[in-house]
């Protein structure tokens, strides 16, 4: 009667939810009943659906990995961004949740899923706003490296908040349980582990990235002796990216609020 | 070169992978054709829910806290946790012999907690359609926010005066489900 067939897509779908489910169980079984082993394993299962989050299809790792493209970087500066953008990304699912909970009370249910479209929204036009920077410093900055230093600092925070900006959902759901249960200290605890989870995914698609760039240029050079020009493209389209990923961000949420059939 | 074709492959996937997010609920989805004499006057949907959405409905709506979904409550559930996904038709597409059937309102809303403390959502997509004869219908459940993730094993309850036919379950862009068949009066 029923035909199905298991993609990856739809695998990782099914070990999201398991974590998921894992997650809260076990929360709710340290609210009820702590003990130091429990919290252990909510570290450690937090951990792996940290890893699980940032795995998944999700606009921070391509941002990422276009930023690091884009030009040159020191290796250690993917650990720099990727601390960042989880921290940024979690911080802002606590703050989220104490404003749920305490101020904004009466913002409940769909409503909450509504929000995310909202926050999907700004970092959208935020991703499109530095991909348009990025593209202006590189026509108009005519001396090498003239704008472009002045405005790396700028660039490199602009680029952790446009990634994290929109609150982690699990990590605000992780708190608001907690914090109805008077356990704020596991929320945070669990929350902590989740961006650890992610830094981990994060850096290694920095690195992955910065080391790609090195290794595209060294096959260039080898192949047709053309550097510069293999990484002016390459700059010019991880920009072009760049816009992409912030353009399709706010049009899907026109998409989804036109509330049309798909 | 081994290794740059490897980064090269993982980066393709970021970047395949990046215009979507994921899914952060899970609902298990039910379906049943409601039969008045030869029309079906409608779809009564199941939605059993995942324990974080299950909570914080049992959190806001279980007034006197007796795990119990009274009369009061199901009205708090229905404005606070399900009527506002109206504007996008239910996260539901329904069609009748390819026809795009338009969900007005749902009827017949009711919620409950379950003995693993879990809620379920049980409600009606009101139709008025004849079955003259063998039909095909297809129904997706797909939250396009993609915060909400549908369960591929969707149940189809049998009804005692339809026949149904080639049915196909599947999943409907990775995080929905579609059912399709075809259905006549025994």
């Amino acid at each position: 009667m029923t035909v199905t067939t298991t993609t990856l897509g739809e695998r990782f779908v099914d070990l999201l939810r398991h974590f998921d489910q894992i997650i809260n169980t076990t929360l709710r079984e340290i609210v009820s009943d702590f003990s130091l082993t429990t919290l252990l394993v909510l570290f450690g299962i937090s951990f792996i659906y940290g890893i699980l989050h940032s795995i998944g299809p999700g606009h921070g790792k391509a941002l990422i990995a276009s930023y690091f493209l884009k030009e040159e970087h020191k290796l250690s500066k993917s650990l720099l961004l990727s601390a960042l953008v989880s921290l940024i990304h979690t911080g802002a699912a606590i703050i989220l949740a104490f404003l749920l909970f305490y101020v904004l009370t009466g913002i409940k249910g769909m409503f909450r899923i509504q929000l995310q479209s909202y926050f999907i929204f700004s970092s959208g036009i935020m991703i499109t706003l530095i991909g348009l920077l990025f593209l202006g410093l590189k026509i108009f900055s005519r001396k090498k490296g003239e704008g472009e230093k002045k405005w790396e600092k700028r660039n490199f925070v602009l680029v952790a908040i446009s990634a994290g900006i929109i609150p982690c959902p699990v990590s605000s759901m992780i708190m608001m349980l907690t914090i109805a249960h008077g356990a704020v200290h596991v929320g945070l605890i669990s929350v902590f582990s989740i961006s650890l989870g992610m830094f981990t995914v994060l850096s290694s698609v920095g690195l992955i990235s910065i080391l790609s760039r090195t290794g595209i240029l060294k096959a260039s050079e080898k192949v047709f002796n053309k550097t510069e020009l293999v990484s002016k493209i390459i700059e010019y389209l991880s920009i072009l990216f760049v816009i992409i990923l912030g353009l399709s961000m706010v049009s899907s949420f026109f998409i989804i609020s036109s509330g049309s059939p798909f | 070169m081994k290794f740059y074709k490897f980064s090269l492959l993982i980066l393709l996937m970021f970047f395949a992978l990046n215009l979507n997010s994921h899914p952060h609920l899970f609902i298990e989805p039910s379906l049943e054709i409601e039969l008045n004499d030869n029309y079906i006057s409608g779809f009564r949907v199941g939605w059993k829910w995942d324990y974080w959405w299950s909570s914080d409905v049992i959190a806001a709506c279980d007034l006197n806290k007796d795990f119990f979904l009274d009369e009061e409550e199901i009205q708090l559930v229905y404005q606070d946790y399900f009527n506002r996904i109206q504007r996008v038709g239910y996260f539901a597409e329904i069609y009748f012999d390819g026809e795009f059937q338009r969900i007005g309102k749902v009827e017949q809303f009711s919620a409950k907690i379950e003995g693993d403390e879990t809620v379920s959502y049980s409600f009606l997509f009101p139709l008025n359609l004849e079955l003259e004869e063998k039909v095909e219908i297809k129904i997706v459940f797909y939250d396009r926010t993609i915060f909400t993730a549908f369960d591929r094993d969707l149940v189809l309850i049998e009804h005692k005066d339809l026949l149904y036919e080639n049915v196909r379950i599947t999943t409907y862009s990775l995080y929905g489900v579609q059912v399709q068949f075809k259905v006549s009066l025994k």
